[in-house]
């Protein structure tokens, strides 16, 4: 299955790093989800869960609870978030 | 050797005390120093993405410029905001940094006034007729969170209300334990190329993003510059606390041997004595 890079960083430590089939985050305006060649987005990021779906099948589910950016750019996916999940 | 045996045994105790004193401390720089370390690593990873993320999507910002982008068309004021630690002992660390930053001063021939962040700065700088805005002290080397939210605050109220034209920052970069840098960095106004990479698509919107993501950058450099200056304490006041430690130890030798020597010749002085006063007693 095709994926992708998935960047999870707060100032106290890298959450994730790993490549993903998909990502669901809680964007300022909903839900919003991911798939591998997603076009160039940014967006602010509220409280939430964020859903990742690995490479392996295997699901895993994080708590947001700051406030946070999302960055997607060429396969490449970082959320930048102010605090511990 | 005009010193007595009593005065030796005096100071080769004092230096034990002395020795005790520095090595206790260089133990409990270099407990700090960790977590300070573990603490900045994490965050300047953090910091470069939000500068990264900050660049790409700054481009085409169609006429939307933030307050804090603003350049001012003079610059008569400007707002140093100057990180010294709140104790010495830890070598040239505050004096270099103050050295720099009174130069720096000098050199830019503008009304500069002072954000001082640990006592030595400020004492220094008040003494010397400098305007101080605000103090913070008493931190010692501990980053905290609303300290920094407070530091945050003055620096961008006083650039937003005119008070600064432009405000700067000078601390000790903490490259690794033995390489420090001074550096004195233009906060504000933000002075970020911006990068074209792709056309992004913003949700809401790229003014809603921008309007959080440029405070929260600057909150995060303020941070960062934090983290980097009190790493930089710890791991200075480490060093010269280990050396303080070495010397105490040399000197602890080198009074050793002296009174050792002391004792020995007043002991061959005794027994001279007595051998000349027996030889006299049989005659």
């Amino acid at each position: 299955m095709k994926s992708f890079n998935l960047n999870i960083i707060t100032p106290e430590k890298t959450v994730y790093e790993g490549r993903v089939v998909s990502l669901m985050v809680p964007a300022a305006l909903g839900y919003l989800g991911v798939l591998v060649n997603h076009a160039p987005l940014a967006a602010n990021l509220h409280k939430g869960k964020i859903s990742i779906k690995k490479e392996s099948g295997e699901k895993l589910t994080l708590n947001l609870e700051e406030k946070g950016f999302i960055e997607v750019l060429k396969n490449k996916v970082t959320l930048i978030i102010s605090g511990g999940i | 050797m005009a010193l007595s045996l009593k005065q030796i045994k005096n100071r080769i105790n004092g230096i034990q005390d002395v020795n005790k004193i520095t090595h206790a401390m260089e133990m409990i720089s270099l407990a700090k120093l960790k977590p300070s370390q573990n603490q900045l690593l994490p965050q300047s990873n953090y910091f470069l993405k939000m500068e990264e993320l900050l660049r790409s999507i700054s481009v085409n910002t169609k006429g939307i410029i933030d307050p804090l982008f603003q350049k001012k068309e003079e610059v008569k004021k400007i707002i140093l905001c100057l990180v010294t630690s709140d104790t010495g002992l830890c070598a040239s660390y505050n004096d270099n940094i103050i050295r720099f930053a009174e130069e720096f001063m000098g050199r830019s021939g503008k009304k500069c006034s002072l954000v001082a962040v640990g006592r030595r700065g400020l004492s220094y700088f008040k003494s010397r007729q400098v305007k101080i805005c605000r103090d913070y002290t008493d931190l010692h080397g501990k980053y905290s969170a609303q300290t920094a939210e407070e530091i945050f605050n003055t620096l961008v109220n006083a650039f937003l209300s005119g008070e600064a034209d432009e405000v700067y920052i000078a601390y000790t970069y903490f490259g690794s334990a033995l390489r420090h840098k001074l550096v004195i960095e233009k906060l504000l106004e933000l002075d970020l190329k911006p990068e074209k990479k792709e056309d992004f698509i913003f949700e809401p919107g790229q003014e809603v993003i921008l309007k959080e993501l440029i405070p929260a950058y600057v909150f995060n450099k303020i941070k960062l510059v934090l983290l980097n200056a009190f790493t930089c304490e710890h791991s200075v006041r480490a060093i010269a606390m280990g050396q303080a430690t070495e010397n105490a130890k040399g000197l602890l030798e080198d009074l050793t041997l002296l009174r050792n020597k002391v004792r020995q010749a007043g002991i061959t002085r005794e027994i001279l004595e007595v051998i000349s006063s027996a030889e006299v007693l049989l005659k």
